[in-house]
């Protein structure tokens, strides 16, 4: 049977102690999904949750659902979305920039305070999305970071090495293609995998650095999946340093960012840790 | 919410539906204006907990280009995937989703549309293959489907005897004997094994389920399109197998099942050719099958965003 719908549209679905509406609103000159998970008891503090982009999104789109789902059982608002140009929204993949990313995470968080009436916010950003959330957090708010992109240039390097490694599996290494910013220049866009990125996006996210964009102190849980970076551990020195509280967490696994396997989904103890330190954080704050 | 220019081409509306025991996830693109006597699409992605939207969102953007030429849409998220509820823990073609197939069906048919097209990928159209049965699906278009029932079939023809006798001769199964239900399970293998040799030949890269479905739905005189990159590594399987029992059976549907290729890979989608090939070719065939209402070539994307006109009428 097709689920009731509210006055403003949104689909809604039923869990034992929580609803989820999904809805398209209008952003810019196009629209947004929002989908907001929303406990039956009354809340005082709530969750943004800021995806990553591109191939490496698919990883930790089930995860972030279920994150949402269980912070939502335990009293907790969540509010996800899906960038303009990405997913389920409007809008084209190349027309994306960085800053209509922090723009829609904005809304999004915004969106979640006219729904439930919050005291406080924490944050979560996954990879890329990392970015996203230390640029657009108030200063001190909570964020939990899984596996987060240090730079916006270590973002594209990957997805360069991904493509290198998908042409030759794809036998295009006699006529490998070009660099990504060549292609852009030549084509107004780049194919990562099946995902267009534009001039926007590589120029404006490649500025951005993991370091700048999230102001200290505050409280930060660091979830590294699978392979360690040593970049993580000298940030959360310098985190440290100048006052942040730095939770980190290690939890193995073969993650393959720009690559889809069923390794992708292990999530068990990613939820458990995160949830129990979102819990933690905001502990008093909800009703 | 429907687009926001003037100019309407089409309304978006995500929809939650009972389904498989869950609550599955779908995003309705419904044109401002039907096609006369169209049947509403039902797009289905591959495995790997890939959302409706596809690869590059393109399944999105095949949705909006169908809108322009008035044939509705419905991409779903399976259960346990995207935003639905439920759980999936691995992919298996012998244990196909038909039952997220019934539940978008019901969803279009509440909405008015009795008769669906599928539109599906791998893992997704071995469903849709497989749902095809369902009185209401008239049309479908699959695109990269496996022939084979993997990784079943593909462990049993990849393994040689000798490699099935070592194995067989190992401690742990020997012990295993002793359970009546080892002993039916290895009796399956043994069974499927001498199956595998005896069908050596063209059949070898084709399954039996594969054929049984394909041939339930030529028998019903739905058109099927059948899609591969000439790199996909289940292309190689149709080729061959075009020599054996399943070239005839397309050669006896007389054109109601066509095959189309494109240069490199398709499955995966992973790059720009292959998604535009899907794109171009799916609308293109559907057009063929419909009578659109016009505005062939709308934006990809967004159409209204980018103030295409109202489709005539």
């Amino acid at each position: 049977m097709l689920s009731s719908r509210d006055a403003s549209a949104a689909a809604v679905r039923r869990t034992a102690r929580t609803r989820v509406e999904a809805r398209l609103v209008d952003q810019g000159s196009t629209r947004m999904l929002l989908v907001t998970h929303v406990p039956d008891e009354p809340a005082s503090s709530g969750v943004l949750i800021c995806p990553s982009v591109f191939a490496e999104s698919v990883h930790n789109y089930r995860r972030e659902v279920l994150l949402a789902e269980a912070l939502a059982e335990r009293g907790i608002p969540v509010q996800r979305f899906h960038y303009r140009g990405c997913g389920q929204s409007g809008g084209r993949f190349e027309d994306i920039s960085f800053a209509s990313m922090c723009e829609d995470a904005a809304r999004a968080s915004t969106f979640l305070r006219e729904c439930v009436p919050i005291e406080r916010m924490a944050y979560m950003g996954t990879r890329v999305g990392a970015l996203v959330t230390g640029s657009i957090a108030e200063s001190a708010a909570p964020i939990a970071l899984w596996h987060p992109t240090m730079t916006g240039r270590a973002f594209f390097r990957e997805a360069a090495r991904a493509r290198r490694m998908t042409d030759l599996r794809m036998n295009k290494g006699d006529s490998p293609r070009g660099d990504i910013a060549g292609e852009i220049d030549q084509n107004g866009r780049a194919d990562l995998l099946g995902y267009a990125l534009g001039r926007d996006l590589f120029e404006s996210l490649g500025e951005i650095s993991l370091r700048t964009a999230m102001p200290a102190p505050r409280d930060v849980l660091l979830v590294t999946i699978g392979r360690r970076p040593d970049e993580f551990a000298k940030l959360a020195a310098e985190w440290r340093a100048v006052g942040s509280t730095i939770d980190e967490e290690f939890i193995p696994s073969q993650e393959t960012w720009w690559f889809f396997d069923e390794r992708g989904v292990r999530s068990e103890s990613i939820l458990q840790v995160t949830t129990d330190w979102m819990l933690s954080r905001l502990a008093g704050v909800t009703a | 919410m429907s687009s926001r220019s003037s100019a309407l081409i089409y309304e978006e509306r995500p929809v939650f539906f009972d389904a498989a025991g869950a609550q599955l996830f779908g995003m309705l693109t419904l044109p401002s204006r039907i096609a006369p006597g169209s049947p509403a699409v039902v797009m289905l992605p591959g495995g790997a907990w890939m959302p409706g939207s596809h690869r590059g969102s393109f399944f999105a953007t095949m949705a909006r280009r169908l809108a322009g030429l008035g044939v509705p849409t419905l991409r779903v998220d399976y259960h346990g995937v995207g935003e639905s509820s439920g759980h999936v823990s691995h992919y298996n073609i012998r244990d196909l989703f038909v039952d997220d197939v019934v539940g978008a069906t019901g969803v279009l048919r509440e909405l008015g549309f009795e008769d669906v097209m599928l539109v599906a990928t791998c893992f997704g159209a071995r469903t849709a293959l497989a749902a095809g049965s369902l009185s209401s699906v008239r049309a479908m278009a699959l695109l990269a489907p496996p022939l084979l029932d993997y990784s079943v079939e593909e462990g049993l023809r990849e393994s040689s005897v000798a490699t099935h006798v070592r194995k067989g001769l190992r401690f742990s199964v020997l012990r295993g004997l002793a359970n009546p239900r080892n002993r039916r399970a290895y009796a399956k293998v043994i069974r499927a094994k001498l199956d595998n040799l005896r069908q050596r030949g063209a059949d070898s890269t084709v399954s039996r389920g594969f054929l049984r479905d394909l041939s339930a739905v030529a028998e019903r005189d739905v058109p099927v399109l059948l899609a591969y990159g000439e790199d996909d590594e289940y292309y190689t399987d149709l080729v061959r197998a075009r020599d054996g029992r399943l070239g005839r059976l397309i050669a006896q549907a007389a054109g109601r099942i066509e095959v189309a290729t494109c240069p490199g890979r398709l499955h995966g989608f992973a790059w720009f050719p292959a998604q535009e090939f899907a794109i171009d070719t799916v609308c293109t065939w559907i057009g063929r099958i419909v009578e659109p209402v016009g505005v062939p070539n709308v934006d990809p994307v967004d159409a209204a965003d980018h103030g295409l006109p109202t489709p005539p009428g």
